[in-house]
């Protein structure tokens, strides 16, 4: 049997739970019988993960799809894959213009002596670097977008950090994805996938809340924020998607 | 057969029952299983496949009397048993879900990659453009590229979620043989 638009809406509210009791059976049985009918269920589904993933879904509709479909063993793992297919690269497009390295590349690849003198001029600001005495330690300052920003699948979910010996303090300013409401207050998460720990932000505006971390608290690894917006008459709310990035040394 | 289930015996009678030829009974029986598994994952919880084996099992003691006076689509009759092996009680909901631990993400986005290239180009090019932009850009992507293929949005969504299928297959396979080396 053909489906209709009306059978793609339904199955789609079935997966976040807005169907009543009688209308879940009636599509439960017929998903049993309908081949049409499965092959959305498994297309509604991909769907709906990709919509959680870029924080599409409304809360109620997140929270459903969290506690029922993406709390199976299926669920979870086309979850993983979801996010995955997001960290795909995509195939290069052909170059209409060169870009800037790629003029350099071939200014160097024709002008051998060029070469030869940037590497010299190169050597010795190495040397200069590494005679001069050691600096005071510094703040590195990083600006991080939310996961339902960052969701081009060229970007990659984890902002790499180099941290050099030299860093004290990495602030990070974390983007908002939308205007908050005003008088709302902040607080920040900082999740190092084995504990989480509570973090005061230093400074916020419209579009960004800024965290201060000291350096000797992020050893190399992977790390995601949350942050949560504190209403000024009490309750909290998640700020949607996390902020990911990961600290290399 | 499923893990527990009643005898070999009734097992051969739930396939007569499901179809005379043995190769189609098979296939049914393995659509009503992997069915049965999908409503009880939509449903939530991580024992769908458990669940799913329950249902069968019941319907498996019932097959002497099913086989004699049954009417309709076995199917239904599986679901019907489905219905109340699932309103049974249940123990508290799971916790909020966890995101997946990045080491799990990169590991997946390697075999992804790999998998990837095993498919043929026109395939590749259609899931990775089917991928690109953000929300009404998305929607717009796609239904650009469904118009340069001449085909519906629908069956744009129907090959990608074929391919999707056979990349999680191969996904999951790398996982395994990762798993048993």
């Amino acid at each position: 049997m053909a489906l209709t638009t009306h059978d793609q809406a339904k199955v789609r509210q079935y997966l976040l739970g807005h169907l009543s009791d009688e209308e879940q059976q009636d599509i439960e049985g017929r998903l049993l019988i309908e081949d049409d009918l499965f092959e959305e269920l498994e297309i509604s589904k991909g769907e709906l993960i990709e919509e959680y993933v870029s924080g599409e879904l409304r809360d109620n509709e997140r929270r459903w799809f969290e506690s029922h479909y993406l709390s199976s063993a299926e669920g979870r793992q086309r979850h993983t894959f979801t996010i995955a297919l997001n960290c795909l690269k995509h195939p290069a497009p052909v170059p209409q213009h060169l870009t800037w390295f790629e003029r350099l590349q071939s200014f160097f690849r024709t002008r051998r002596w060029a070469l030869a003198t940037a590497m010299s001029v190169a050597v010795i600001a190495v040397i200069m670097v590494l005679w001069l005495p050691s600096r005071p330690q510094t703040s590195l300052a990083v600006t991080l977008n939310s996961s339902v920003i960052n969701r081009s699948p060229t970007d990659n979910q984890y902002l790499q950090i180099p941290l050099k010996p030299d860093v004290g303090e990495v602030q990070l300013s974390l983007k908002l994805p939308e205007a908050p409401t005003p008088g709302v207050n902040y607080r920040v998460e900082l999740d190092n996938r084995r504990d989480i720990k509570p973090l005061k932000p230093s400074a916020h505006d419209a579009s960004a809340v800024v965290v201060v971390i000291p350096a000797r608290e992020l050893p190399a690894g992977f790390y995601a924020l949350r942050v949560y917006t504190i209403r000024p008459e009490g309750g909290e709310t998640k700020v949607p998607g996390d902020y990911f990035f990961q600290i290399t040394k | 057969m499923t893990k527990g289930g009643p005898t070999k015996d009734a097992f051969e009678k739930l396939l007569r029952w499901l179809n005379p030829d043995p190769e189609k009974a098979g296939e049914k029986y393995e659509k009503i299983r992997l069915r049965l598994i999908r409503v009880f994952a939509c449903r939530g919880g991580c024992e769908a496949e458990d669940l799913a084996d329950q249902t069968i099992n019941v319907v498996q003691s019932k097959i002497d009397w099913l086989s004699a006076n049954y009417v309709g689509d076995p199917a239904l009759y599986f679901y019907g048993v489905a219905k109340k092996i699932h309103s049974k009680p249940k123990p508290l909901p799971p916790p909020p879900l966890p995101e997946p631990d990045p080491p799990d993400v990169e590991r997946v986005c390697g075999y992804l990659d790999d998998c990837l290239e095993n498919l043929q180009s026109a395939e590749r090019d259609l899931v990775l453009r089917y991928h690109q932009g953000e929300k009404q850009e998305k929607i717009q992507n796609r239904k650009k590229l469904a118009e340069e293929l001449k085909i519906s949005r629908n069956a744009l969504r129907i090959k990608v979620c074929h391919i999707h299928s056979r990349l999680r297959e191969c996904v999951e396979r790398r996982l395994q043989e990762q798993s048993t080396e």
